[in-house]
Order: C-alpha cells, then structure tokens, then sequence
C-alpha cells in the first residue's frame, strides 16, 4: 500500500503539493483527477520516487520510496512525454528498460507490439505521438512491475487503442494482482476505468473515494405540488443544489435515497421521480459544495 | 553491471568515431615519421609521441555530455530516475563507461604507435609509453570529473558547459592570470621558476592548455610528479560529481541551475574570468581597453543571468552581484601586487644562502643539453660563487625597482656578448628555496667560479654514454659505421686530453687577430660537429660535440673519411668552373659557390688561426660591381693554388677544407662537391694565408 503523509513539494517557491494526504490500496486502478496545475504529475512522480519529497512522506510497505531500488524494481512510471534514446527504436528502449528491471518479459514485449501492431525495430522518432504513447505502454506493462504509474496516459490514443490500454490495465489489475495509478485532467476518461478515485485541487486531495460509493452518495430528485411553494418544503434533506423551472424542482440531494423520498412523499407532490447523477455531475456538485472550481472534461472552468 | 553495459552501448556513438579517427591520425602521422622516407632518427618528447591525445582527452567533455544527456531534458530524467537503479550506479554507470572508451582509445593508440616505432626501428624512450598511458588518462578523466560536476550542477547544456569551464579552468585560470603578472612585472622569475603552487603545468589537464601557449612546458609535462599530483584533484573532482550527482533532484533537468545561488555564482565567476584578463596589463583599469573588457564583462554578467533566470526584472535586481566579479578582479591585481613585492624583497645575503644550483643555460628556452641534465643535479657551496649569485641577483632586483615598466634583461647597460641568462635555484640555510632566472654579467667569471667545484669539473668533461645514444650525425656523408668510429675516436682522445666538449663551459674571451677580425686560435679551431641525442631513464637530451684540433688524430680520421668522398678531378673541374664563371658565355642563372675551411692559418705572430672565406659567383650580378670584380679576382687566385693543393689528413700544419656546388642552368644541374681536404708546399701555404687574410677583410667590408 502506497501512504502519503502531509506530503509536499515546491518548485522554486511554488508549492505544487500542499500537505497531500492519501492511501492508495493495492490490486487497484487508482484514478488522479484534477485540473492543469492541480499536482497530479508531481504526485506520480513523487510516488515513483522521480522527486523528493520537500516534507511530509510518500511510504511503500512503510519504506520511504525515493532511491529506495528495492521498492522501485516493483514500480514503473509512463511519463506524459515519453523519451526515446536518440534514434533508438522499441527494441533499443526495451534492452534499456530490461537494463534496470530484472523482471523484464521480452516475449510479453514481442506479443504486446504485436497486438498493438508497433514495429520494435522502426526508429521512435518516426511514430506519431499516439504510437509514442503506445510505445511506453507496451515498455511499461513489460516491465512487469506491480505497480504502474501512468500519467495523462490517454491524450493522443484514440479510442480504439484507449479501449485496448485500458483493457490491458484491467488485465494487469485482474490477472496479476497489479495496483494502477493513473492521472487524468478528464473525469469521463477515468470514469469507467478506476475503482478508487481523488480530486486534486492546488496541490491537495479535495476528495478521495470508491467510484462506487461516489456515484450512490448523491442522487437527483424532481418534484413539483399542486400548491405554490418554497424552500420550506425541502426541509430536513441535504440539499447540495437546486433548480426551478414552472413548478418542476431539480434537487441534487445527499443522504439516504428512500429516506428522502419519504419524507416529501409525506407531502403530496404531483410528481416525484429520483434520477442517476453521473460522475462527473458528483463531482461537480461536491465540488461546488466545498467552494472550489473543477476544470471539466472539456477543459472549462465550472465554479 | 546490465546499465554499465547500457551506458557502453549509448557512448558508443561517440567512441567509437573518436577511437577510429584518432587511431587512423596515429597511424599517418606515426606511420609517417617511424615507417617514411624521412625516418626519425631521434626519441620524440612524450608529448609528442601520440600528439593526437592531447586533443582527444578534451572529448571527455562529450563523453560526459553525451553520458549524462538525459539530465537536460525533464522527460528523460524523469525516465532515468524513475527506472530501479539508484543515481550512484546510474553515475558510476556512465563514469565506467567512459573510462573504458577513453582508456581503452588512450591504450590503444599508445599501443599503435609503440607498436610502429618497433617496426621502424625508431628510437623512443620506453619509459613514456606507460607514463603516456598514464598521463592521458589521468588528464582525460580530469576533464570528465570537472564536465559531471557541471552536468550534476546544471539543468541545461548552456550552465553544464559553463559550470564546466568554470570547474574546469577558473581555478587555474586565475594561477595563470597570477603567475603571468608576476612573470610579466619581475623578468628574473620565468616559467620554470614558478612555486608548485603557481605552476601551470602541475594541473596536466590545463597544463595541456597552457603549454599550447608556453612552450618551455612541452618537454616536462607529462612526468611523475604531475601526474601523480593531478591524481589528487581527479579523485577529489570525481567523488564531488558522485556527490552532486546523488543530491540532483530530478526536476533539475530543462532549469538552469539545481540552485539560484549557482547560477548566480555561475554569472559572477565568468564575468570575473573576463575581467581578471585586465592583470595582463602591469597598470589595469587605466585604458579604454580596460573600459571595453569591463563592459564585456558586465554583458557577459546579464546574458548568463538571463539565459538562466529569463526574466530581466530578476536580472537587474541581480546587477550589484556584478561588483563581486569587480571586488574578486581587483583582489588579483592586488594579489600580484602582493607577490610581486615578496619577490622584490628577496636579496639574499651570501651567508643566508646554503646551495645554489643551476639548470642550464638551454632550458630558458626549453632546451635539454646532455650538460645541463649533468648540472642540474650539482649543488654549489663555494662561497665565491653564493657572492656572485647573490650579487647578481641583487643588482637585477635593483634595476627592476628603479623601472618597473622596462624588461630589465635587454635594457641593461651592462649587456655585452659575455652576459648570460642562467636560471638558478638558490637554497637558503633555512631549506626554503628560491628559482630565479637571473642575468650574469660575464658567463667567464660565472663558468671559473662553477669551476671551482669538482662534481662541475667533472660535468663539463663528460659525454654521454655510447649505450645512451639513438641518433648520430655529423654530415650528410658519413655512415653509420664511419659516425661510430668517429665517436670512439672521439670519446677516446677527448678523455686522454681531457676535453670541455660543451663551448658554452670554455672561455669566451674573444681573440683578435692583427688584421682587426676575431679569430679561434690553435686547438680551438673547430673542424666539424657530431650530433647526438639519447635518452638517460626518463631524460631526453641532445648534444652538439665539437670536434676541435685539440683531437687530432680524430680530425686526422674525419679528413681521411672526407677525402675517401672526394670526387676524381674535382679540383681541374673546379678551375673550369670558375673560367666558364668568368667567361663571356656564362649564361645568367649559372653560379658557383665556393666555401674554404682554412686552418693553421699564420696570419700573425699569435698561434695559427682558422679562417672561413667562402666565394659565390654569379652572372646574374652586375659585373661592373666591385665585390663581384673582387670576388672573381679572388675565386680565379684561390681555385688556381687550390688546384695544386694535395689531399691530406695531417692536421699539424695549414690545411684547407674545400668544398664547393656549381649550378649549370643549361642542363639545370647542381653539384655538390663535399669537403676535400688539401695541404700545400711552404710557398702556397704563404700566398694563400695573404689571399684569404685579404679576402676575409674584403667580406668584413662588404665590397
């Protein structure tokens, strides 16, 4: 299990990780969500024990990770631009890469460029950024380390090959045991991928939650009177947000579904109808709810 | 062990372009000087064994470069120290594979060249093939220490080359700054004469810089001393990259600097660089010049600031760090000063000095006398010569202070032929010692005080050891086995009769003759030189042996060798030449050069002379010239007795060594007619001491 603790990271004065605290289970897909700036990469890599931590702690097993080789020999980082040695093709990569992890499956190499059709022996250069994206996958998931660190890892997949990387993953997490963090500035895109997820806000989680759990703990009411009405009537549920058009309320409602019903069944309304919130919407709402502004999947700014 | 291979195959493509083109530039050159034509005949210094090293061993910069690339890029060093192995093994990874393909390059071409000057057959001292192994090595990875520590200190080609410099050449930069001020402000101290502190050569990897320059640091670069002395900041340099190599943080790679504070020490140390050049002048911050440098400077100050900080309002809030450059450049004017000073208060007393020693005359000039590698070693306590030593030594000092802007050496009003230029080590009573190179006003007075001593004597008397000797030769004539014999004819009288072979130990009081012109008296008349150079242990040297009459029967031998040369009829032919000469036919380009070595010359009531008088004719002059009506008057008289003259190889009394060259341009050919030697009857002998006496004043005239 991966602990961050008061965990904090600062670049010349700039605090990119402001005290993050958070655990992240093992024979998971962990999902980082957040906006441009927000500390998702500075957290991977501080995970990956690229960076030292400023202060607090980011512990595997207990065990500080940064040039700690015993824990890192079972961690694998895809950066968001992947480097290739000069003219060096997939093959030159993977003695690179089979240079420092013992663990490296070269035939696991040979099959996974097949399936997603790269030539090893082709100079990286010449790929396009998709299949350069492609290309580190492959590296990584070789690599057959149990923990793999994947940062921004969809841009520039289209979704053929999306559907295919995260069909790997799955198969890594199912058949393997392996744990996957992976960070995304898009909620759809982690939506139906992770189990666990965080919202990362100016360099702290601001949420951290089983997907699950995420997507049961909000729902969506509608409900109209007969009579004219007003807030009053809503008393005793956890209202996070509301609308009104004509007599038709939208109420976005924490809390225990049936009990909420209940409680405005016991007034009569002319319509009641409890609807599905997506992903997305919970997070928006949460957010909203904690003050705080989410940068959606096309990339504007709700508050 | 499986990264160490990485980083072999991921240098590869520089080794192995650098390890081919320098093995093929052995091979020409080498090949050249041990396998052609012109095939070398004498041990090269180490230096110049395999001369292509000394640049190769400045590619460790891109060995370094190349190895550590992945630093400047954040993708990459996110790749890198993401990836099981811990940044010691990553860096000692990189360092191992440099030190194989430079060593590996260095054995290899040290190796070639060995391997053709065995198959040459050319004479090499053995001992500089494992100290050039050595000596390459130890400069190369010295280079390569310096490069890591700027790449572990910078986050992008431009600082890692200029941390790298900095690391590299500041320190030694300033010495040189340091020690050319002195140099430049006290001519009594050159060189070679420099404390360890202060010698630029210590340091062998900018010793190799330096003695582009300075060429007296050619022969005693590459020697024990220094290099094991570079051992120490080679180790020290290398540790230090570890060090900072383990403590880079990742997020370095595309920034500057890993800290504001180098980069700022980055752009104040190379603006001081720029202007530590004003202490070339002996009075800086005085010209317009010096206004230029300081606004170089200042430029230079800005530009590393905003390559690094990108940002001009940061930049000129950085500007008053600029005086730190001033404050550290005055510092060395002062430093200079200071040094200079210390060294003028330097006068010994004769009492306070212990020892005085003395290097050679020749090594000023980076010169290596078989004498002086003899000399070197003595250590005169004769207070006689401490006096003169120190009398000398304190009227130099004087002269320097009373005008610190002139070069006391040529300014000198005392400067005569007799004056000589030693460079001395004085050693005081309390063990300290001194190095000067102090100008003697009579190198007479300076040989009879050294001769007082026994261990001198005996090193002016001495030649070097016939196993020594690689390379001998005297003329374009003589063969080997005729050198050979020559030599031990040579060594053999020179013994019995004990001979002052070096001329610069005899006396150099000048002789005149009656007739007004200096002469070479009685057995001191020199008729001909032998060349040798050789090797003892680790010390090259060469050696001009003068074969004087006071060996006669070796001249005796070299003129029978001469004359064995001697082309039939060469005298009939030689009168023809100078009728066609004289002729109205002569066409214009023809000539005739004729050169007569007279010795045992009675010109006066002294001892018999050597008298030089060499003729040229020529149809391209104006006839109606008076040197050339002279000069055809004289080759006419000359070739006319010289035609009667027998050959001979009987030194005691007047003989003459002709040899002469024609150029007929008809048939565009040139002969050359070696040396004969030739003596006359009483009545030639007379009439050709008056012709030559009289053409010997005519050349001293000029017409």
């Amino acid at each position: 299990m991966i602990i961050a603790n008061n965990l904090t990271k600062r670049f010349s004065g700039v605090v990119a990780l402001d005290n993050l605290s958070c655990h992240i289970q093992d024979g998971c897909v962990y999902g980082l969500v957040g906006a441009n700036g927000a500390g998702k990469s500075t957290f991977l890599r501080l995970a990956s024990g690229v960076y030292r931590p400023d202060a607090g702690s980011i512990k595997f097993n207990n065990e500080d990770i940064y040039e700690n080789i015993g824990v890192k020999k079972r961690f694998v980082f895809v950066s968001d631009d992947f480097w290739a040695l000069p003219q060096s093709s997939m093959r030159r990569m993977a003695d690179l890469y089979a240079s420092t992890y013992d663990s490296f499956d070269f035939k696991r190499f040979t099959a996974l460029s097949k399936e997603f059709g790269l030539p090893t022996d082709r100079t990286l250069s010449t790929f396009s950024k998709g299949m350069r994206r492609q290309a580190a996958t492959i590296l990584a998931l070789s690599s057959c380390a149990e923990y793999l660190f994947f940062d921004e890892t969809f841009d520039g997949l289209d979704p053929v090959m999306r559907g295919l990387v995260k069909q790997k993953l799955y198969a890594e997490v199912f058949d393997r045991g392996a744990t996957v963090i992976i960070t995304s500035h898009s909620l759809r895109e982690l939506e139906d991928t992770c189990d666990q997820l965080a919202l990362l806000y100016k360099g702290g989680i601001v949420l951290e939650s089983d997907v699950g759990d995420l997507k049961t703990s909000l729902f969506k009411l509608q409900v109209a009177f007969a009579e004219e009405y007003d807030q009053s009537v809503f008393e005793g549920l956890n209202v996070l947000a509301q609308t009104r058009q004509g007599s038709v309320s939208t109420l976005i409602v924490r809390g225990d579904k049936e009990k909420s019903r209940a409680l405005l069944t016991a007034k009569n309304p002319l319509l009641l109808e409890a609807l599905p919130v997506t992903l997305e919407e919970v997070f928006v709402y949460e957010m909203e709810a904690l003050g705080y502004a989410f940068d959606t999947a096309e990339g504007g700014n709700k508050a | 062990m499986k990264m160490y291979r990485e980083m072999m195959r991921k240098l590869a493509p520089i080794g192995i372009p650098l390890a081919l083109a320098t093995l093929l530039y052995t091979l020409i050159t080498n090949g050249q000087a041990c396998l052609g034509a012109a095939r070398l005949q004498t041990a090269t210094s180490a230096i110049g064994l395999t001369p292509v090293l000394v640049y190769y061993a400045f590619s460790a910069v891109l060995f370094a470069f190349y190895g550590f690339s992945f630093l400047f890029k954040r993708s990459s060093s996110d790749l890198y120290h993401s990836m099981p192995i811990s940044r010691l093994d990553l860096y000692l990874s990189v360092t191992l594979a440099t030190v194989t393909w430079m060593g590996g390059t260095i054995v290899l071409n040290v190796l070639l060249t060995l391997g053709l000057y065995l198959v040459g057959g050319c004479p090499f001292v053995p001992v500089y093939i494992p100290m050039s192994i050595l000596f390459y090595f130890i400069a190369s990875m010295l280079i390569y220490a310096a490069a890591a520590i700027g790449c572990a200190l910078s986050g992008t080609y431009f600082m890692a080359l200029a941390s790298t410099g900095i690391v590299l050449f500041l320190p030694r930069f300033i010495q040189f700054i340091l020690a050319r001020g002195l140099i430049l402000q006290i001519p009594i101290i050159g060189w070679l004469d420099l404390s360890a502190w202060l010698d630029p050569s210590t340091n062998i990897a900018t010793g190799l810089v330096v003695m582009q320059t300075r060429n007296v640091f050619i022969p005693q670069i590459i020697n024990m001393h220094n290099i094991l002395y570079s051992l120490i900041p080679m180790f020290v340099e290398l540790v230090l990259a570890a060090w900072l190599f383990i403590r880079r943080p990742s997020e370095t790679a595309d920034h500057g600097t890993a800290s504001r504070g180098w980069s700022l020490a980055v752009s104040v140390l190379l603006a001081f660089t720029v202007l530590m050049l004003l202490n070339l002048n002996k009075s800086p911050f005085t010209s317009m010049f010096d206004a230029a440098l300081i606004a170089v400077a200042l430029l230079v100050f800005v530009l590393c600031q905003f390559i690094t900080l990108h940002s001009i309002k940061t930049v000129l809030k950085s500007l008053p760090y600029f005086l730190v450059s001033v404050a550290l450049a005055v510092g060395g004017y002062f430093c200079i000063n200071s040094m200079v000073n210390e060294a003028l208060v330097y006068t010994p007393k004769p009492a306070e000095i212990a020892s005085v020693s003395f290097r050679g005359h020749d090594t000023v000039q980076g010169g290596n006398e078989y004498t002086s590698l003899l000399l070197e070693k003595i250590h005169f306590t004769n207070d006689s010569l401490k006096k003169y030593v120190a009398e000398n030594l304190s009227s130099a000092v004087d002269q320097i202070k009373a005008d610190r802007e002139k070069n006391y050496t040529y300014t000198d009003s005392n400067y005569s032929q007799y004056t000589v230029i030693e460079p001395v080590s004085i050693t005081m009573q309390n063990g300290r010692t001194y190095r000067r190179t102090i100008e003697f006003s009579s190198m007479d007075t300076l040989n009879e005080l050294r001769g007082e001593n026994a261990e001198f004597q005996t090193a002016i008397h001495s030649l070097p050891p016939v196993s020594s000797i690689q390379y001998m030769r005297a003329n374009n004539l003589f063969k080997k086995d005729e050198l050979n014999q020559l030599w031990n004819a040579y060594t053999t009288e020179a013994a019995a009769v004990s001979v002052v072979p070096n001329d610069y130990y005899l006396d150099h009081k000048t002789v005149i003759s009656d007739y007004g012109f200096s002469v070479t008296r009685g057995d001191a008349q020199q008729a001909e030189n032998i060349y040798v150079t050789g090797y003892i242990g680790n010390d090259r040297y060469s050696m001009q042996v003068p074969i004087r009459l006071e060996t006669p029967k070796t001249v005796s031998l070299m003129m029978q060798m001469y004359n064995s040369y001697a082309k039939k009829g060469s005298l009939t032919k030689l009168q023809e030449s100078v009728k066609h000469m004289l002729s109205p036919l002569v066409l214009e380009s023809d000539s005739l050069s004729i050169s007569m070595d007279c010795f045992n010359v009675k010109v006066d009531s002294g001892k018999p002379v050597y008298l030089n008088s060499n003729v040229y004719l020529s149809a391209y002059r104006n006839k109606d010239d008076q040197y050339s009506l002279k000069s055809n008057k004289f080759a006419q008289a000359a070739s006319e007795i010289l035609a009667r003259g027998t050959p001979t190889d009987d030194c005691s009394g007047m003989f003459v060594g002709l040899s002469w060259s024609d150029y007929d341009s008809s048939n565009r050919l040139s002969t050359d007619y070696p040396a004969l030697y030739l003596s006359f009857t009483p009545e030639d002998e007379a009439a050709l001491t008056t012709l030559f006496s009289n053409w010997q004043i005519t050349s001293m005239n000029g017409y």
